[in-house]
């Protein structure tokens, strides 16, 4: 599924699939925002690991319930036992031929740990070394226009997970916004 | 609408010094901007209300304040929004691989074009202030009273002195060395870091008040208790040390050398003191082990001390490759060779000497319990080729030496066991860089070691129930409105200390 999201002012922004509005994105507070969607649900974003402002980190939540949906650190999270990894380069790939253009998302199938909690230090510093098969791609024709596409297995979590992406990595021209 | 301007100023992704010319000696590959393409580079920044490329840097270097600076031609504005962060600012913008994983790799223009070219904007700056325009450091809390060691001169040790330092504490640096910088000294060739660069930061950092105690093995020559008994907090920051040993039948004829032991003595004592005294001969067929970026400095060494023929070998393919895409481009363009897939099994010589090698082929296997692919041999298809000299550079880990003889707890590959405030298993001591992670980057290291700094900080104070760390310090301060209007208007506020 392809998830267009285009900046409007500050931070805020909103999200198209197939060319139609499907969801908002608009700030709530300190590193925090809302994503609101009739068809995918309302989440919570932030941009904190275990309370702290972290970058390429973020805590999503479903509203109304109170256990995390989706825990990002230092680009990698967890979901349905798999690893993934933002912005990594994928076995696919060359990496001479990465350097431009769009990212990916890859699932590590061989990663050797099963939660975050588990990575050991040396690993977080060589998280790129591990390639994976891509299961997604972020791409955009400007910093206001921003595409990504998801695999099926990441389709329950694909707003949240594409407005996640949106706000780490796509700067965009408006302050952070709170 | 943002209009973004696709292409940087002058070739992707850099200018560089011709290929025959500058393998015939070791002058720098990459050739600055002049002050009008600078200008003109940094005005392709779009100024982004959350610039990601400061996430991107482990320094949180303030990108965006030094390219609107640069853009209007006050370097000096630009200098002092990197150093605010960034004491070693040449040394990074020339060792950076800033398009794997930083700042360029981050930066939004990559998806309408090139990144911009950050390491080069601020390579300008850093080169415009150490040629003759020289700006006073950063401003320092008044003194403290409070006492620290630091062991180990390296990129984390450096910057983490320099922090403590600015928060008013005494700084005392043990080094075992005579020459500061660490792996960056010895390990980074002169055509990549030309060592005058290095040296004016570093002692710039020391002219801010440390105390730089030089050829002082800890652990050997004083003990950890004995820098306790005259210190507040001791930080570790040691690197990495530890060369992994093949058993590959054969590694101890003559001519097969360690890769980190080469560059020691090659670069070690000065480049010249090398070149003007007893140069090792190696022959003019040189294979490099390894698919690391000290591979790649082994070879391109090498290869400027011989003008032989010298090939890489490595044992998984390129793609797998974990050196910078970049540096291996340039060590083509010089003409080193790659073999992929391809592993020596044994050394061969005659009377001790190396004479050759038998090369096995491989292919890449299921992977192994690091989760990458593990290269297996191909059974029956090896190959002998001749070499005059075999360099081994596969991997290292952390320094032990110290760990072991302290009883400092350790964790995988005999790291040095840190919790998130960088306290290691001895009381006051803390610990931080590559001796707790295993090789890094030197800006990695900086990041770690400042942010380790800061929790030495905050032990000192006190505050150590009300931690901040640097990076939301950042994220608070500068990306409200309040801090992007005075951005644009060229009033950045500085980070902490101020
Ligand atoms: C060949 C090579 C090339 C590299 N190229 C690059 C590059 O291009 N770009 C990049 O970003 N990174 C590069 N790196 C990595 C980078 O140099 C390191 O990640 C970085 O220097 C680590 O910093 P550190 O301060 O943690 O450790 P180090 O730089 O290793 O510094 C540790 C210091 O502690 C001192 N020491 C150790 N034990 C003791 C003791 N017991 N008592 C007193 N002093 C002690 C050592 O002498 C040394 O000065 C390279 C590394 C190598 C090996
Ligand atoms: S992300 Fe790129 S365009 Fe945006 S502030 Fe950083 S350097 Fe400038």
């Amino acid at each position: 599924m392809e998830f267009v999201v285009k900046a409007t002012e500050g931070r805020s922004a909103r999200v198209f699939v197939e060319g139609k509005e499907v969801a908002t994105i608009g700030p709530r507070g300190k590193a925090m925002f809302s994503v609101r969607s009739e068809s995918f649900g309302d989440w919570k974003v932030e941009l904190r690991d275990d309370g702290e402002i972290r970058p390429f980190s973020a805590e999503i939540t479903c509203e109304g319930k109170s256990e995390l949906a989706l825990k990002i650190r230092n680009h990698l999270f967890f979901y349905k036992g798999a690893a993934y990894l933002l912005t990594g380069i994928p076995e696919e790939v060359r990496p001479a031929d990465h350097v431009l253009g769009k990212r990916h998302v890859s699932r590590l199938d061989s990663f050797p740990f099963a939660g975050l909690d588990e990575v050991d230090r040396e690993t977080w510093g060589r998280l790129r070394l591990h390639r994976g098969s891509s299961v997604g791609e972020v791409d955009g024709a400007s910093p206001q226009e921003f595409r990504v596409t998801l695999s099926d297995e990441l389709s329950e979590i694909g707003l949240p997970l594409s407005a996640a992406l949106y706000l780490l990595y796509n700067s965009g021209q408006g302050a952070r916004g709170w | 609408m943002v209009v973004i301007k696709p292409n940087r100023v002058g070739p992707f992704p850099f200018p560089k010094s011709d290929p025959e010319e500058r393998k015939k000696g070791f002058s720098e590959v990459e050739q600055p901007y002049t002050k009008e393409q600078v200008m003109l580079e940094a005005d392709r920044c779009l100024r982004c209300g959350t610039p990601v490329c400061i996430d991107a840097c482990p320094v949180q270097l303030d990108v965006r304040g030094m390219m609107d600076a640069v853009a209007n031609g006050d370097f000096q504005r630009a200098y002092h929004r990197i150093r605010e962060t960034n004491p070693l600012l040449g040394v990074t913008a020339r060792c950076c691989p800033q398009l794997q994983g930083l700042c360029e790799d981050a930066c939004v223009v990559r998806w309408g074009g090139q990144p911009l070219s950050i390491g080069m904007v601020q390579r300008f700056v850093a080169d415009w202030e150490q040629g003759g325009s020289r700006q006073p450091d950063p401003k320092s809390e008044a003194p403290t009273g409070k006492r620290v060691v630091v062991v180990g001169a390296g990129p984390a040790g450096l910057a983490a002195a320099e922090l403590l330092l600015r928060y008013g504490h005494s700084v005392t640096i043990y080094e075992e060395a005579q020459s500061l910088g660490g792996t960056a000294w010895y390990g980074i060739p002169d055509y990549h870091l030309p060592k005058d660069v290095l040296t004016y930061e570093a002692e710039r950092i020391v002219a801010q008040g440390a105390k730089v105690i030089r050829g002082v093995k800890v652990g050997r020559d004083i003990s950890i208790s004995s820098l306790l008994s005259e210190s507040d907090a001791v930080l570790v920051a040691t690197g990495s040390r530890d060369v992994k040993k093949l058993n590959t039948p054969g590694s101890d004829l003559d001519g097969v050398l360690d890769g980190y032991e080469f560059l020691r003595e090659v670069y070690g004592a000065g480049l010249e003191s090398y070149l003007n005294g007893n140069r090792k001969d190696l022959g003019s067929e040189i294979l490099v082990v390894g698919g690391g970026d000290t591979a790649l400095d082994c070879a391109r060494t090498a290869l400027r001390l011989t003008q032989g023929h010298v090939s890489v070998l490595y044992r998984r393919d390129e793609k797998e490759m974990p050196a910078d895409p970049i540096m291996v481009k340039e060590a083509q363009e010089e003409g080193v060779e790659f073999k992929f897939l391809s592993d020596p099994s044994e050394y061969l010589g005659k009377n001790g000497k190396l004479t050759g090698a038998i090369v096995q082929a491989m292919r890449l296997g299921a992977p192994d319990s690091t989760g990458r692919k593990h290269p297996e041999p191909i059974p029956g298809q090896t190959a002998t080729v001749r070499c005059d000299s075999v360099i081994l550079a596969v991997g290292r880990g952390p320094d032990s030496f110290l760990a072991k003889k302290e009883g400092l707890r350790t964790g995988p590959k005999g790291a040095i066991a840190v919790d998130v405030r960088y306290t290691t298993s001895m009381a006051r001591v803390f610990a931080t860089g590559d001796a707790t992670t295993g090789e890094t980057l030197v800006v990695k290291a900086m990041g770690h070691g400042r942010d380790a700094a800061q929790r030495v900080h905050e032990y000192l104070a006190g505050l150590e129930d009300r931690h901040v760390s640097l990076y939301e310090q950042y994220y608070t301060k500068h990306t409200t409105e309040d801090a992007y209007q005075d951005m644009l208007s060229g009033r950045e506020e500085e980070t902490p200390p101020d």
